[in-house]
């Protein structure tokens, strides 16, 4: 049914064109004004801005309080985070705007650092959820993964099942390609693909098998394809998930810590003064 | 020599008992008959079953005792009553009562007395069918089940396929091996919630059932049944018939009663005494259509007022007046006049004018002043008692409708918003607004009223969409011919190349128009709502054959018109085919304008198959957005007592649209079918919300199709922020359960949660014609 409109594109891109337009108006304004000894965090320009950036994360944290507030009627929660990603973004170039391009090994600069870490996390969250979302199998008329989990390991006793009592050639056909299943955070972030069976290397091994279990053989074999197919369908859905939830255990810590560094370098612009 | 009495009473129901313990209490010479148990209804409820008071407006006047309880203590306090008034009480069951002169002779039992005046209480109950076969008298089988709790690991049949069947059958499983005996194929009879229940227990095994069956014997420990295949035997250790009542139609007309139809629901006239066609024979409670045990209790007190020669009012009368209290003169001025003022009420009989005026609301309203509006979804009847009211259709069209006439019919009937804006006249207007269960009441017990409302909206739909020039007269022979008629869900209207000679207008439901495509497939193109025509292309020409086919997609009425009968019509109205001939034009084009793919076919019959073209509001995501963060549901639980009212995961989705297990706000809704304190109304926005009046009885529950509403206690301390709610103390006492569902956040300003709380904006709400647009973009 297909709504074209995401949140990144929310209205039309209204927040980015806003942001856009508060950018300019903040280079224009840089640009306009030649202060004595040089543009930087200490003017008055520069103090504007930098109350202009204070108030800008304090509001972007209230994102949280919002998407928690439910009985909230100020704007619906997609056009929160259509504002968020924005003028989130859209600090990149007002901070350093402030600071008259000015970086260092100093408390300062870290708290930009950390500004453009909570960002690029950000942004790392926007590309996931507009990207994965249509992934997610389940949402589509397709079986979830605790299911296909399941049927992985009903699969698994079919197996064992069809060994019962088989010849070692037709054993060693099954530990070939049997693996065990455990997906591991590596996994989750490389999205590590077990491979499939090829046939040329399936054929010599098929070959040893006596006539009277081959018939078995082909069915182990579908059977062993399969469970793969299902594996990696698992690990498919559960990396899915994974990148949908993982970005924020770092996006969310950072913003933290950009708060903090920020309280310092306030606290310390001002103590030092 | 037989004795004589100044009043008899037949029946010891509460309409019985009633009477008895005044007529007693007043020193009346009386005799109480009753062939069984004291209250024999109440006795056959299953034990411990809590009997409830209604209606709770209505004051109790009697000499006896009665207030909601267990049948056990109802029964002992009507026993007690009954003893100390030294009631006169004989069992015996009535074969004959005759008048001979001026007295009553009553014969009873082996014997009969003769009575000056007689009150028929014997309520509907009292005689139920038989199996009619050998063996239907043995002492194992009964007709009834009191404690279903009394039986187990027995073998068990039921025969039936009635609700008393089918819930007998379904109390009975869990303990014992119950087969269900249905002389039928299906359980049309029973109420969907029933017949869905019980086709579920069928198909889990728990019970067998034996369709198009009868039984041929029963012996002692066995039943012989006819099958389609033939005989077969089943162990019976207990077999319960479950065959409805015999109406005691046949009795009362040979007592000379008479009935004013021969519709089957017809219930003898009576005065506002409850006086017969036979004088000094009165009849009170279930037989003249009031089921409830204190209205018959009421009307046996009244009775024996009237036959002591005491003036006696109802005891609703204050709540009448009460009605017409705001207006100078108000009840004097028309409720004694109220069935000549409003000719659609003139076969109502006395209790049920008064009912009718108790559940109902007289406006006085200024001069225009609106009524309602347009889009409304307010679903009232409203009658004009005296003034005007203008109808405004639209910009150009707008009737006038004075005293005399009703409105509000269209929302009554097909479940759709208001289709007109209504203002009062100049000179303002009384108005009497009546709520919908009344009125669905009232059109299914007297025939003439219902007859009267479906002529009405036949006409009015006629003259608003196809014939709005027409003369009235030519309306007026339309209705005549045109007939009504029912679809169930999926059923066939009309096949693809069929000859065409009906046209069809959807009254209540919707119609989906499919075509076969070249593999041979059915593929589904649209879906027509109420208030629409189909059929009218192939009416229009000459041995027009369908170019589609069409089928109910959900339980349809739909008015019939005969091909032939517009074309005898159109020899004397020429032009009256012209606008069916634009809406014909308008659809061709439109046709060949949305060529749908296949695709886009696969979802419509999606929507059709879970029943979305009846939603009026329904919870759909869109899983191109989804990131599965479930904030919907939190949303929902942090603003409705901590428990979510919608299923993300649970519920169905296809292609990329989830559809999760939610309140569509269904434009028939079934959940308002059944609810007994009236809880479930539909606001004006067309939300279907739940009252705190709600009593938690499930009913709602059973009858909701698509399982959106739950039995739940309000978990207050589960909402908003609350970490110290987690070391408050459960309070022991939560109140009955009560049944929740989407309420579409009425409460709040900024609308429905889920939505709104969605960071994708993935969630939104729709209706049915929204829908099918998005079916149709499917295929861009």
């Amino acid at each position: 049914m297909t709504r074209t409109e995401t949140f990144v594109s929310y209205r039309r891109f209204r927040w980015m064109w806003i942001t856009c337009l508060l950018l300019a108006v903040c280079v224009f304004v840089y640009f306009l004004n030649e202060p004595v000894g040089g543009r930087n965090g200490g003017t008055v320009v520069g103090y504007v801005f930098g109350v202009l950036a204070t108030v800008a994360i304090i509001w972007l944290m209230l994102y949280g309080l919002r998407k928690r507030a439910y009985r909230s009627s100020l704007g619906t929660v997609e056009g929160w985070l259509a504002a968020h990603v924005w003028i989130g973004i859209g600090l990149t170039l007002l901070v350093p705007l402030h600071a008259g391009f000015s970086f260092g090994m100093n408390v300062h600069t870290a708290a930009y650092v950390c500004m453009i870490l909570t960002i690029v996390t950000g942004v790392w969250g926007v590309v996931n959820y507009t990207s994965l979302s249509s992934r997610i199998s389940s949402h589509r008329g397709g079986v979830s993964d605790s299911t296909l989990l399941e049927q992985m390991y009903a699969l698994r006793e079919d197996l064992e099942r069809l060994c019962a009592g088989k010849s070692s050639e037709f054993l060693r056909l099954f530990n070939t390609y049997d693996f065990t299943f455990r997906p591991g955070l590596l996994m989750m972030l490389r999205g590590a693909v077990i491979p499939s069976i090829s046939q040329s290397d399936v054929s010599p091994l098929i070959q040893d098998i006596a006539e009277a279990e081959r018939s078995d053989a082909v069915t182990l074999l579908r059977a062993l394809d399969e469970r793969v197919d299902l594996a990696n369908a698992v690990v498919e859905q559960a990396r899915i998930k994974f990148l949908l939830k993982a970005w924020l255990y770092i996006h969310v810590p950072v913003s933290i810590a950009l708060c903090v560094t920020v309280a310092v370098h306030i606290f310390s612009v001002f103590f030092y003064w | 020599m037989s004795d004589h009495f100044e009043i008899a009473i037949i029946g010891a129901g509460p309409g019985g008992i009633g009477a008895a313990t005044n007529a007693a209490h007043n020193g009346l010479s009386h005799i109480l008959i009753e062939k069984s148990e004291i209250a024999n209804t109440i006795y056959d409820y299953q034990l411990k079953k809590y009997v409830m008071a209604e209606p709770s407006h209505l004051p109790l006047r009697a000499q006896c005792r009665f207030e909601a309880g267990s049948r056990e203590k109802i029964l002992e306090e009507f026993k007690e009553d009954l003893e100390r008034h030294a009631v006169n009480c004989v069992r015996g069951e009535v074969s004959a009562l005759e008048k001979e002169g001026e007295v009553f002779r009553i014969s009873y039992g082996e014997t009969s007395c003769t009575a000056k005046h007689v009150v028929m209480a014997i309520g509907m109950q009292g005689s139920p069918r038989k199996l009619g076969v050998a063996g239907d008298a043995l002492p194992h089988v009964s007709y009834t089940l009191a404690d279903p709790d009394a039986f187990s690991n027995q073998s068990i049949v039921v025969v039936g396929a009635g609700d008393a069947a089918i819930e007998n059958a379904l109390a009975l499983v869990e303990k014992n091996t119950v087969y269900l005996i249905n002389r039928g194929e299906e359980f049309a009879r029973a109420k969907d919630a029933n017949s869905r229940k019980v086709l579920q227990a069928i198909s889990a095994e728990k019970l067998r059932c034996f369709y198009s069956t009868t039984v041929q014997r029963v012996e002692s420990d066995h039943i012989v049944l006819n099958t389609a295949e033939g005989e077969v035997a089943l162990p019976c250790d207990h077999l319960i018939g479950r065959l409805g009542c015999v109406a005691p139609r046949k009795f009362l007309e040979g007592c000379g009663i008479s009935f004013p139809s021969k519709d089957a629901n017809a219930v003898p006239v009576v005065s506002d005494r409850y006086e017969s066609n036979v004088p000094g024979l009165f009849i009170i409670g279930a037989l003249i259509g009031y089921p409830l045990i204190k209205q018959a209790i009421n009307q046996g007190f009244e009775v024996i007022e009237h036959i002591r020669g005491v003036p006696v009012l109802p005891a609703d009368q204050p709540i009448v007046e009460a009605r017409f209290e705001h207006i100078e003169d108000g009840y004097q001025t028309y409720f004694p006049n109220l069935k000549t003022i409003l000719p659609l009420l003139a076969d109502l009989s006395a209790p049920q004018l008064r009912e009718l005026v108790i559940d109902s609301t007289i406006h006085e309203m200024h001069p225009v002043q609106t009524v309602f509006e347009k889009n409304d979804y307010t679903d009232t009847f409203w009658s004009v008692l005296s003034g005007s009211v203008h109808v405004c259709i639209d910009e150009n069209t707008t009737i006038t409708l004075s005293e005399g006439d009703v409105f509000g019919e269209m929302g009554l009937l097909s479940g759709r918003r208001r289709m007109a804006t209504v203002k009062t006249g100049l000179e303002g207007a009384v108005l009497m607004e009546t709520p919908r269960k009344q009125i669905v009441k009232l059109v299914a017990s007297v025939s003439s009223f219902r007859d009267g409302i479906d002529r009405l909206f036949m006409e009015r739909a006629l003259s608003s969409t196809l014939f709005p020039d027409v003369p009235k007269e030519f309306l007026r022979q339309l209705v005549l011919r045109a007939s009504l008629r029912s679809y169930k869900k999926g059923e066939v209207v009309f096949r693809e190349g069929d000859e065409g000679k009906e046209l069809f207008f959807i009254r209540k439901g919707s119609i989906k128009i499919s075509r076969l495509n070249e593999a041979g497939v059915d593929v589904a193109q649209t879906y027509v709502s109420a208030g629409n025509i189909v059929g009218e292309m192939a009416i229009l020409v000459e041995d027009g054959l369908r170019s589609a086919s069409a089928s109910a997609a959900v339980p349809c009425d739909v008015i019939v018109l005969q091909k032939t009968d517009l074309d005898e019509l159109k020899g004397v109205f020429p032009d009256v085919l012209d606008s069916l001939a634009r809406v014909a034009e308008n659809r061709s084009i439109q046709n060949a304008l949305s060529d749908w793919s296949d695709e886009s076919a696969s979802l419509l019959e999606f929507m059709v198959k879970e029943g979305l073209t009846d939603a009026e509001s329904v919870l759909l995501i869109d899983s191109n957005l989804c990131i599965g963060c479930d904030n919907c549901e939190s949303a929902c639980a942090a603003t409705h007592g901590g428990y979510s009212r919608l299923d993300r995961k649970g519920g169905k989705s296809f292609a990329s649209i989830q559809l999760p297990i939610s309140c569509r706000h269904c434009e028939n809704p079934l959940c308002m079918i059944d609810c007994p304190p009236d809880a479930l109304t539909r606001k004006p926005d067309g939300e279907v919300v739940i009252r705190d009046s709600c009593i938690g009885c499930g009913n709602c529950v059973s009858n909701c199709p698509y399982g959106v509403i739950k039995l739940a206690y309000d978990n207050k301390a589960a909402s908003g922020w609350s970490l110290f709610n987690f070391f408050k103390k459960e309070s022991g006492d939560k109140g009955p359960a009560k049944a929740a569902k989407c309420d579409m956040c009425h409460d709040l300003k900024g609308g429905a949660a889920c939505v709104r709380a969605c960071p994708t904006g993935a969630a939104m709400r729709v209706n049915a014609a929204r829908l099918v647009q998005i079916a149709g973009r499917q295929s861009e």
